[in-house]
């Protein structure tokens, strides 16, 4: 790997440098469609037709072919009929599955639906238009996600991250700072849960020492004020707001959230969303977007 | 009628869509069972985990009772078994009950299941539901019922979250 990428060096550094300085409306829909092409497709457009067997069959490899028709024909990713297309049986999907789609697939149709407008905008405001509304509509997410936070009696308390904690091999890497067999905790409360799963029998975890219920607090409160924090700095009028804070607090929340739990649909979405507040000049945080999306991946394909 | 989308028109309709979405989430959260991860109300993480709900299909006959879950129960195709029994539109209603935990809901949707066949094979302990306009496959029996009941489960607390008994 280390091999591979020194006797490429010169190419990526030649071909990363001209994707940082395209323009937002270049970028965003290249970066967009190669998140939708290595996620969405295998998740979104396979897990929902699955009750209408024309969808789950032969519609599914038409729009297989239509979306790989970019490969070959590149305009098209800049293309209204195209993103049009994507969009609406993506909406068809969401509204016909509504009880069961994820936030993160619902947010991601959302955009969706911003991206395609955006093409009816007049050339010289279609960034602009970008920019604003994609930071506005993630901080009316943020806003909706700490209204639940605060009105549910388990996030603040820390059980929902206390629950996490014990059952989840997320935080493993806490281990190394526990005193206690934490690893060993979490393998024994998951083989119960499996084993009461099975049997039907109730299930009543390990709690383990009361410092975990304390680091679950602490974390429950650091998530809280950071989401606040984004609500507050993309809702804020643009005289008010602090220059580029939007990014770095965007990104620290990215890294610190999806990196362990691994939650791969928000972190794409959030990232696409992010990049499409940049400009060709920003370069320093681009290169944050994309270095971060890129670690995501090499860690999420290559280690899990 | 002359009516153009225009760009306010477009932005007061897709925000006015979103925080609808949002506020009718919160509500169905705070009143029935549906889940604050899915559906658009960004409530992930926010609540504990209720565990997942599954759901068990009797047909009842007296005291004879056929229980089918979601491993023995496939589909008879227009002239095959199709043997990923999530193809049928009947799965899709189930996690529709599983996931809205409604009775109402349960009530209706059952009632819709009696124009099905329901057949059974002994060899394999496989169900198979048909339509009843095709003829019946050879090494199956048709399931001689006149009641069908959905019984929800929480997987979390291991208890019967509803039953819904309808009579053909």
């Amino acid at each position: 790997m280390i091999f591979l990428v020194k006797s490429h060096w010169q190419l990526i550094k030649q071909k990363s440098a001209t994707i940082l300085y395209l323009p937002t409306l270049r970028l965003v829909p290249l970066v967009h469609y190669f998140l939708f092409l290595i996620y969405h497709q295998f998740h979104i457009f396979y897990k929902y037709p699955e009750s209408k067997l024309f969808l789950f069959s032969l519609g599914h490899q038409v729009l297989l072919l239509f979306f790989l028709s970019v490969l070959f024909i590149p305009k098209l990713l800049y293309s209204a009929w195209f993103w049009g297309g994507i969009t609406a049986y993506y909406w068809m999907l969401l509204i016909d599955n509504w009880f069961i789609v994820n936030n993160h697939e619902v947010l991601a149709g959302y955009w969706q639906l911003l991206f395609f407008a955006s093409f009816f905008i007049v050339p010289q405001q279609r960034a602009i238009f970008l920019k604003t509304h994609s930071k506005f509509l993630l901080g009316l997410i943020f806003l909706f996600s700490i209204i639940h936070k605060t009105i549910s009696p388990d996030f603040l308390s820390g059980n929902v991250l206390h629950n996490l904690l014990l059952a989840s091999d997320s935080y493993l890497f806490l281990d190394i700072f526990l005193p206690f067999d934490y690893i060993g905790l979490v393998q024994e409360n998951v083989q119960n849960m499996f084993f009461a799963d099975q049997q039907f029998l109730p299930y009543q975890p390990n709690l383990g020492p009361p410092i975990l219920k304390i680091i679950a607090k602490f974390m429950s409160l650091g998530a809280y004020v950071l989401e606040l924090s984004i609500a507050i700095i993309f809702l804020l009028p643009k005289k008010y707001a602090f220059k580029h804070a939007q990014h770095w607090v965007l990104l620290l929340f990215i890294v610190s959230t999806y990196f362990p739990l691994r939650i791969t649909g928000f972190m794409y979405i959030l990232t696409v969303m992010g990049l499409a507040q940049t400009q060709a000049n920003q370069k320093l945080i681009r290169t944050m977007y994309l270095g971060v999306l890129t670690v995501y991946i090499c860690f999420d394909v290559l280690i899990f | 009628m002359n009516f153009k989308i225009t760009k306010k028109r477009f932005l007061i309709a897709f925000y006015g869509g979103v925080v609808g979405v949002f506020l009718i989430h919160l509500l169905l959260v705070s009143t029935s069972k549906i889940s604050p991860w899915r559906g658009g109300g960004f409530g992930m993480f926010s609540y504990s985990f209720g565990g997942k709900n599954i759901a068990h299909i009797h047909l009842k006959k007296a005291d004879v009772v056929f229980c089918l879950k979601r491993d023995n129960l496939k589909q008879f195709s227009r002239n095959k078994i199709v043997d990923f029994h999530y193809t049928h539109k009947i799965n899709k209603q189930m996690k529709k009950i599983t996931t809205l935990n409604s009775q109402k809901y349960a009530k209706k949707i059952i009632e819709q299941w009696f124009a099905y066949r329901w057949l059974y094979n002994s060899q394999d302990s496989l169900y198979y539901i048909q339509e009843r306009d095709i003829a019946i496959p050879s090494g199956v029996i048709e399931v001689d019922f006149d009641s069908i009941q959905v019984i929800v489960y929480n997987l979390g607390s291991k208890k019967e979250t509803f039953s819904v008994e309808v009579k053909k």
